[in-house]
């Protein structure tokens, strides 16, 4: 349990944050809004942001903007990516929407289902079927938690993943069911194993057959149920809708978007119930919930600043849109899996750890390796310039002056004046900023959020 | 010239003199010891310079922003400013001098004796030469002395003649002629030559001589060079080149002759012709049937005159490969052709296609109903539905053969093929993909056998897979095979094959092999791709949509000043030859 939020108070906690003079609304605030809610952003979103209120700003993430030229190009790129039937393909172009979407918030909950309803390309193979479900997790991102569900119950790459391509009445496969109860709805302890046999008997008959989801009726057990307490001749849909009106569903989602969200590590019941109350008062609508969180008081506390990991993916292409930079997105992929974040292929069935699991010795040299790569690499261009000629026209000359704007745009939390001073001795140099760049990324507040 | 003789006989720049006129009317070959190993020469770099530097593709190159980016280094930079330091001091562009200072040609050579290196420049006129001499002695100078270092050039007298030395490089002025080289003797041996005239000059020897005249046809040379391979070998210089045995069964089906022949022939000569609209090279080696042994018959027949007889044509070709290659001799010669870990792989596959076979043996019965005759084509398809257009369209690809015995082979390779269908569709089903639909048709008396993808029925829009890119087909023609990857190709090649047949035989073909590329039709594959290949600059340079497919349109529009690539390998008298030919739009 994360002692830190033993002792909040929930009406405080989940209040809305009304800048003040003790806790303004600036470039740091709304940066640690970008960090949380998207992968960064660069200088201008960060003045443009502070020009507003945080409310307007959260509203535009979380309903979006229109976009339907990007929507298009995504769209035309992915399925010839899909041509290919290389799922790692994928991968690159999703690092490529992630770095240019007008919708970060919708694509950085998509990464959210993606480890949440974890499908491995290992295993799936097939790139059209992986597509698939990407694009239904990004349909369904802030959308109703309950069709997601569903939806992902007659997902063909889901059902493959869990090895229900075939479920027959006479067996029926206890896998889907079981991860249903466990990974994507409940918890463990939150059900028995009679539920999840009897579960397993309302997905048989549900198949995948050439790539598509099909329900036979002949294998299908159409006798009564017994789930949760509730008997009933309970189809697929029915099973679904039963595990859905579960308490815990809405406790086990909230306690898992605020570790995506606010911190890593646990929270406790209290801080917990008020959001839960609201997630099953909406009907298990996200964008409630989501709005609640990113606008409270708890969240733009410094009780949250630097408590989280950055996991791989948000300090990639974090580095990408904080700068503003293009880079060989193939090459960023293969460097991300390397730090233990493969897109499309998360390592089992639970998805990533995440928090402290990103970070060893090992992976923080990567990460520094990394950040080099990223800024040195002759094809990168930052603004499309160079990245001397773009820092110099963000009006990052002045060493001192330069460096305290790198460390605003992306350090969460303040950084120890002797890492400061070392920092400040490369700036001086001159002609330096790629190795501050890269001695910033090996910082440890760096790899915090 | 390390040892500068200076005798200070005042008779002898009397002779330096009236050699350096003498030395005028010379060829560098003339003043080149016949111990020459490697000789090379740019007999007119101007003609290069013009043809490089003033040719439209260049400026295509330079509007390309990797051209841009390739010159914005600091190292560029860094010599753009000593060339600029240099064309100030010579009081005229890097162009204009280089014209002037090598107008005459420049020569390389290498002396088997001394192991010496040589280059021989012929300037405009002595006065051109002398300036730059006197700005590059002067430039040297200037340089130690801003480094606080002594004088870093010595020089001498030989016969006359001024000679200079910087660190292990020798040089010296003869009138036109710049002489520079890294071994004394070598040195003086082509001053005694330009005093006295050469005794024994490389021009006079017979293999030179002949080198000279086997490639001395038409246009003149831009680049021409002539190696004693036999002194190679005798020194192990490229062993690898002249070794019996190889690991790459690939490069022994496109160079093993050629290798062979290397491995015997005395000496090489090599050209390169160019003009605005094209670029060819050629290599020359003196030929002998004896010298290519029995396990390597298979590439250019037993008496060295397998020709590439077979020319089928089709208006989508991208690449027509046609060639003389023995298959089933390859095959069967492998233990003598390939190193063990290839034997094995090969002796593994021949079980497994025997078996394929209905227990013919693949390398014995297979290959061996082919004549050595062979095409291989490769063309743009286009597709009628938009329903069964693949997103990345690939061009298809065929192979023609010629059957000993059309007879008997019909029903064989028909039977193989419904087999290999089969086989494809049990594997396909493992995999979930769709399954290849087998067709017979019968198109202008020609019967085809011919399998299509069935496409699956999706409510969704979803994209056609790679796969709808093949449609295997086979079809035969007389005692033509043809075997295509696409239905399209296929009934292409059949309808060329059945309009040689009605005029008769085609033109009788020397060579031994034959290739031609057309770029047109390679550029239309690539617009096909349009889509795809701005996704994967996308993804590669992480470029916006609109910068990815300013640059894709950009290298397309390079390709349209491409308009041909050509290759051939050819057997003329008691010489082999293999040229490439590269040609532009006018």
């Amino acid at each position: 349990m994360n002692s830190r939020f033993q002792e909040i108070d929930p009406s405080w906690a989940w209040r809305r944050y009304e800048p003040g003079p003790e806790s303004p609304w600036n470039k740091r605030r709304a940066a640690h809004l970008f960090r949380r809610a998207g992968f960064g952003a660069d200088a201008a979103a960060l003045n443009e942001a502070i020009s507003g209120s945080p409310g307007e700003l959260i509203e535009r993430l979380v309903v979006g903007v229109d976009a339907p030229d990007f929507t298009d190009q995504m769209n035309q790129m992915m399925r010839t990516l899909a041509a290919g039937n290389n799922p790692r393909n994928l991968a690159s172009g999703w690092l490529y929407r992630m770095r240019y979407t007008p919708n970060p918030l919708h694509e950085k909950m998509t990464l959210f289902w993606h480890g949440h309803f974890a499908t491995s390309g290992a295993k799936v193979e097939k790139a059209e079927l992986l597509l698939n479900q990407n694009e239904l997790l990004r349909r369904h991102a802030i959308g109703d938690f309950g069709q997601l569900v569903l939806a992902i119950a007659r997902d063909p790459a889901m059902l493959l993943y869990l090895d229900s391509a075939t479920n027959r009445k006479s067996h029926p496969n206890e896998n889907f069911a079981r991860e249903l109860l466990e990974l994507f709805c409940l918890g463990l302890g939150a059900y028995t194993e009679r539920d999840i046999q009897e579960l397993a008997r309302c997905f048989t008959g549900w198949e995948v057959n050439q790539g598509e989801f099909r329900f036979n009726r002949f294998q299908a057990d159409f006798g009564v149920k017994s789930i949760f307490g509730k008997r009933g001749n309970f189809t697929g849909e029915d099973g679904v809708r039963v595990v859905l009106e579960q308490p815990a569903t809405s406790r086990f989602l909230v306690r898992k978007l605020l570790r995506f969200f606010v911190a890593d590590g646990d929270f406790p019941d209290p801080l917990i119930e008020p959001l839960a109350a609201q997630f099953r008062a909406d009907g298990l609508q996200l964008a409630g919930v989501i709005r609640t969180i990113l606008g409270s008081e708890l969240f733009y506390s410094d009780r949250v600043a630097g408590r989280k990991v950055r996991s791989p993916v948000e300090f990639g292409i974090g580095l990408l849109r904080g700068l503003d930079a293009t880079v060989n997105l193939n090459m960023l992929a293969e460097e991300l899996g390397a730090l233990g974040q493969s897109l499309i292929f998360p390592p089992n069935v639970k998805g990533w750890d995440g928090g402290k699991s990103w970070i060893n010795s090992a992976t923080i040299l990567g990460r520094g390796n990394l950040a080099r790569r990223l800024v040195t690499n002759s094809e990168t261009r930052f603004g499309g310039r160079k990245l001397p000629e773009y820092l110099a026209g963000q009006g990052v000359v002045e060493p001192e002056a330069g460096l305290n704007w790198l460390l605003e745009q992306f350090i969460a939390i303040p950084i120890p004046e002797s890492s400061h001073a070392r920092l400040l001795e490369l700036a001086q140099r001159g002609d330096a900023w790629a190795d501050v760049l890269h001695a910033m990324a090996v910082l440890p507040e760096f790899q915090l959020s | 010239m390390s040892r500068l003789l200076v005798c200070g006989v005042p008779l002898l720049g009397i002779l330096a003199t009236l050699a350096a006129a003498l030395g005028e009317e010379r060829k560098a070959a003339d003043l080149l010891p016949s111990t020459t190993v490697i000789y090379s020469e740019l007999a007119t770099p101007p003609r290069l310079l013009e043809l490089v530097l003033d040719h439209p593709i260049r400026r295509r190159l330079e509007a390309l922003d990797e051209y841009k980016k390739a010159f914005e280094t600091p190292q560029y930079a860094q010599f753009q400013f000593g060339l600029s330091m240099v064309e100030q001091q010579l009081g005229m562009k890097w162009r204009e001098a280089l014209v002037g200072l090598t107008e005459g040609g420049v020569h390389i050579a290498i002396d088997g004796p001394t192991l010496g290196t040589v280059m021989l420049a012929k300037a405009r006129h002595p006065a051109v030469l002398e300036k730059a001499k006197e700005t590059l002695l002067r430039l040297v100078r200037e340089d130690a002395s801003r480094k606080g270092e002594s004088d870093p050039i010595r020089s001498g007298e030989y016969r006359g003649v001024q000679a200079y030395r910087i660190q292990e490089s020798r040089f010296a002025v003869v009138g036109s002629w710049l002489i520079v080289t890294n071994k004394d003797d070598l040195g003086k041996s082509i001053l005694d030559a330009l005093l006295d005239g050469a005794k024994d000059p490389l021009s006079a020897d017979p293999e030179f001589k002949a080198s000279r005249g086997s490639t001395a046809s038409g246009d003149a040379p831009l680049f021409w060079a002539f190696v004693r391979l036999q002194k190679l070998r005798d020194a192990g210089i490229a062993k690898e080149i002249f070794r019996g045995k190889t690991d790459n069964p690939l490069a022994e089906l496109l160079v093993g002759g050629i290798m062979s022949t290397l491995r015997k022939a005395p000496y090489a000569s090599s050209a390169v012709y160019g003009s605005r609209d094209r670029v060819r090279w050629t290599l020359d080696l003196p030929y002998e049937p004896g010298w290519v042994p029995e396990s390597r018959h298979f590439y250019l027949g037993p008496t060295g005159e397998g020709t590439a007889s077979l020319g089928l044509a089709t208006p989508s070709s991208i690449l027509s490969l046609s060639t003389y290659r023995d298959l089933s001799g390859l095959w069967n010669s492998s233990a003598d052709l390939f190193e063990a870990d290839v034997n094995a792989t090969i002796a593994q596959a021949n079980s497994q296609l025997t078996t394929l076979f209905a227990g013919r043996d693949f390398g014995l019965d297979v290959l061996a109903s082919f004549r050595p005759e062979m095409q291989l084509v490769i063309a743009r398809q286009t597709f009628e539905s938009p329903a069964l257009t693949p997103e990345i369209k690939l061009p298809s690809l065929a192979m023609v053969f010629r059957l000993k015995d059309p007879e008997k082979m019909l029903r064989q390779w028909k039977v193989t093929f419904q087999s290999l269908i089969g086989f494809l569709n049990v594997v396909g089903a493992m995999n979930g993909q769709p399954p290849l639909e087998l067709n017979m048709e019968t198109v202008d008396g020609v019967q085809f056998v011919t399998a299509a993808y069935v496409p699956k029925e999706s409510k969704e829009s979803v994209p056609v897979p790679i796969n709808f890119n093949a449609s295997p087909s086979v079809c035969f023609i007389k005692d033509l095979f043809i075997v295509s990857s696409t239905r399209q190709l296929a009934q292409e090649l059949a309808r060329s094959a059945r309009g040689i047949a009605a005029n008769g035989a085609a033109a009788t073909e020397q060579a031994n092999t034959r290739l031609q590329v057309d770029f047109s039709m390679l550029k239309q594959v690539l617009e096909d791709n349009r889509q795809y290949l701005v996704s994967q600059n996308m993804i590669e340079k992480g470029h916006a949509r609109k910068d990815a497919e300013k640059e894709i349109g950009t290298l397309l529009e390079i390709l349209n000043a491409g308009k041909g690539f050509g290759a051939r390998l050819e057997r003329r008298d008691e010489q082999l030859q293999l040229s490439l030919d590269l040609q532009f739009e006018p």
